[in-house]
């Protein structure tokens, strides 16, 4: 027997065992369900969840940190949704990853992307007053739009302090998806929001949280608490964002160590919490159109926001239907977990993504929303690599488009 | 000796754990009575098929109609059919009355009461509560006992293909059961032989049929266990490790599953899924608990005193019979009837 290996399973699982708080990756019964909801299954034969834990209780861990799967993973954590013993799957990926990590096997852009987080504050590299000028030029881009709905909407506010809502972008809106910065101006404009952007911190993203680097995970986390403390705000309130939203709402006080003492919102939650307060007035049946839902991983199963944007889509559609299976249960679109960023896999991402593009296809819905960037992107990619014929947009964007303005006071 | 024909011991709840006890009881003179909240003796027993195929497998499901029998025709006993427990009365040495109501008809009557007999058994668990199985949303999939109502009723062809192909059926063990995320960490311990059983019976009745058994470990044990696996290897019913996590409908009206065979993921086919669904504590556990003081354990199952004193409730003049201590099969909830009884006995007689 090689003892110099189990005592290194040792240290995965107790790494493991820290991870996950309670429970112990030895407790798995082997059962399997995770084996068949992984939608890696099909592509990766010779690994999965299951074999995964075994592979850590064997001592033989290195061969998980050695391949592809680790990086391929989404986190969606779907595999042990319900796992009869709440092993949880993503966060033992995730401390693969960082051991990955720690022997120099992480994927480059990721690492070049952390770097840039701790230069500039975000991933992208773009500096405040290139985000300021940036913001601000994406607002002149649909000015007349926005002085429509009120005088001096156009106007993006910027750390001030005392605003109700501080508003958390992901880098996406001032790079390559600035309709979608349009969409949330026009929304702030309509429901009158108290709100303002810091010039600070302007990233939603966490990748190190993706490299299972939890120390610049968790010091990206206090840097957007303390902005959000500095400014005031009541409300910190984030983009269409699964795993920058995931954290923040979730995991922010354990991580920390701390209270904090304004909330975490999704813009989702926002709209459709004034949307029940006839703050935000939408035209029933608005789009005449079969449109459906994706339940981003973050959102959906990890937070556990399913019904609000169904209320929302329900109210402004002509049709909604559901795929099979939602919620909980929902399948990854696969470009989830640092994947759509690693340029490593390729376009492996596309080929993982048949139980969605098959799931999406037997709905006929006309527009496929979701509330998530990366879904965005993953599922736009999707949708020109397999011609699907749906349209593509996140619930916002729908839910601005069916906007019943309000008069003027 | 004490005369036993002076005590009455109330059971509540006649199921197969009630009424072994009451028959046991009516051997050794006492008198009983049987508080019922439903129209008719034998619990979920009765909704169990035979199981026999060329021979008797010892399911044991039989065994409700004689104990049935000989209770209903005892000279010793009372029945109490659609009637409910509301209050107890309690002496120094126990419960001395209890308050039984018709459900029907909301009449109170009083019963003295020598021993206290909780038998309310299980509640099969609802496959509903974890969406991910289809239940209740795909036509094809069903449970144990949903399988075991049409082999009951004889119906067992109407879930064949209708185009008079094999039927290709699928067990899926432990649903419910082992879960910590239901508050179900244990083992049901029926399934596992049921589900054998059940796929012997279902060749037995269409030997072309093929049944596949998903399961985690077979958590069988005793004498005729390895006959039983014996025989379920002879008559082809394939035994696969781990139990696919997800049910897919398909556009032939079958269901497709993904599992992993020989390192290697794989998707099949199947016309028809039986969940194996385990046993959770009865949904009137707690409101019998709570008029009693009968305290429930970790589970919601009612607490007996240690594992070496498995009957006695830590309650005096409290004796708990059946799986509403903790899943059992029909052999088991026999034999502790008797454990029950002997109790009893020995209780009654030290006390005078």
């Amino acid at each position: 027997m090689n003892s110099g290996s189990l005592a290194g399973s040792y240290e995965t699982m107790n790494l493991i065992k820290n991870a996950t708080g309670q429970n112990d990756v030895d407790i798995c019964v082997t059962c399997g369900q995770c084996v068949s909801r992984c939608f890696l299954s099909q592509s990766y034969p010779d690994i999965n969840p299951r074999k995964i834990i075994r592979k850590i209780l064997l001592g033989r861990e290195q061969e998980v940190i050695d391949s592809e799967f680790i990086w391929a993973c989404t986190l969606c954590g779907r595999c042990t949704t319900d796992c009869p013993k709440n092993i949880s799957m993503d966060v033992v990926i995730r401390r693969l990853r960082g051991l990955a990590w720690a022997q120099g096997k992480a994927p480059s852009r990721l690492c070049e992307g952390i770097e840039k987080i701790k230069e500039f504050g975000n991933n992208t590299g773009v500096d405040a007053e290139e985000f300021q000028e940036t913001a601000e030029w994406i607002a002149e881009e649909c000015e007349d739009e926005l002085q429509e709905i009120f005088e001096g909407a156009s106007n993006v506010p910027f750390d001030r302090k005392g605003a109700e809502i501080l508003y958390m972008p992901n880098p996406r809106e001032y790079t390559s998806n600035p309709n979608m910065f349009q969409a949330y101006l026009k929304f702030f404009a309509h429901v009158r929001a108290d709100w303002t952007l810091s010039s600070k911190v302007f990233d939603v993203t966490n990748w190190p949280y993706y490299l299972g680097d939890q120390d610049d995970a968790v010091a990206l986390v206090r840097a957007t608490v303390n902005e959000a403390r500095n400014l005031g705000a009541k409300i910190l309130l984030t983009t269409e964002c699964g795993h920058g939203f995931k954290i923040l709402r979730k995991d922010t006080q354990a991580w920390l160590g701390e209270s904090i003492d304004f909330e975490v919102l999704s813009i989702i939650e926002l709209a459709h919490r004034y949307f029940k307060e006839g703050r935000l007035r939408l035209r029933q049946g608005a789009i005449n159109k079969t449109v459906t839902y994706h339940d981003p991983c973050n959102v959906g199963r990890k937070v556990g926001i399913f019904e609000g944007p169904r209320e929302l889509l329900k109210f402004i559609s002509a049709n909604f239907v559901e795929m099979w299976p939602n919620r909980k249960y929902s399948i990854c679109c696969g470009g989830g977990g640092s994947v759509s960023q690693n340029s490593d896999m390729g376009s492996k991402r596309l080929e993982h993504a048949m139980w969605k593009r098959d799931q999406i296809l037997r709905t006929g819905a006309d527009i496929l929303t979701t509330s998530c960037q990366n879904c965005l992107t993953q599922l736009g990619d999707m949708q020109s690599r397999y011609n699907m014929p749906v349209e593509i947009k996140s619930v916002m964007e729908l839910v601005v488009e069916a906007i019943e303005p309000l008069s003027l006071p | 000796m004490y005369d036993h024909n002076n005590g009455q011991v109330v059971i509540v709840g006649g199921g197969i754990a009630g009424l072994a006890t009451a028959k046991l009881l009516s051997e050794n003179n006492f008198h009983f009575a049987i508080v019922e909240r439903s129209y008719k003796l034998g619990g979920h027993t009765k909704d169990w098929a035979c199981m026999a195929t060329d021979n008797c497998n010892r399911c044991h499901s039989c065994a409700v109609f004689d104990y049935e029998e000989f209770v209903a025709s005892s000279p010793h006993g009372e029945i109490f059919l659609r009637h409910e427990l509301f209050s107890v009365t309690r002496s120094t040495s126990g419960i001395s009355s209890v308050g039984i109501r018709c459900i029907d008809s909301g009449a109170e009557r009083e019963l003295p009461v020598t021993a206290l007999v909780l038998a309310v058994g299980f509640e099969p668990f609802d496959p509903i509560e974890k969406g991910f199985w289809g239940y209740g949303t795909f036509e094809g999939v069903m449970t144990l006992s949903d399988l075991n109502r049409l082999m009951r009723l004889d119906d067992l062809n109407t879930i064949r293909p209708g185009n008079g192909d094999p039927l290709n059926l699928a067990f899926f063990q432990c649903v419910g059961s082992r879960d910590k995320t239901i508050g179900a960490d244990y083992c049901s311990q029926y399934c596992c032989a049921a589900a054998i059983r059940a796929a012997l019976r279902t060749i037995h009745q269409y030997p072309d049929s093929k049944v596949t058994i998903f399961y985690i470990d077979l958590q069988i044990a005793g004498k005729t266990a390895q006959a039983l696996m014996d025989k379920a290897q002879e008559k082809g019913v394939r035994f696969l490790q781990g139990v696919p996590g997800e049910i897919q409908p398909i556009q032939d009206g079958g269901l497709q599953v993904i599992s992993e065979k020989d390192g290697q993921n794989v998707v099949e086919r199947f016309d028809r899924i039986v969940l194996s669904i385990g046993q959770r504590p009865s949904s009137s556990a707690i409101a019998i608990s709570g008029i009693t003081e009968a305290p429930l354990n970790e589970f919601g199952f009612f607490q007996t005193r240690s594992q070496f004193d498995p009957v006695r409730s830590p309650l005096n003049g409290v004796y708990i019979a059946g799986s509403c201590s903790g899943p059992a099969n029909i052999p088991d909830v026999a034999m502790n009837a008797g454990k029950v009884v002997s109790a009893i006995i020995k209780d009654i007689e030290q006390t005078i």
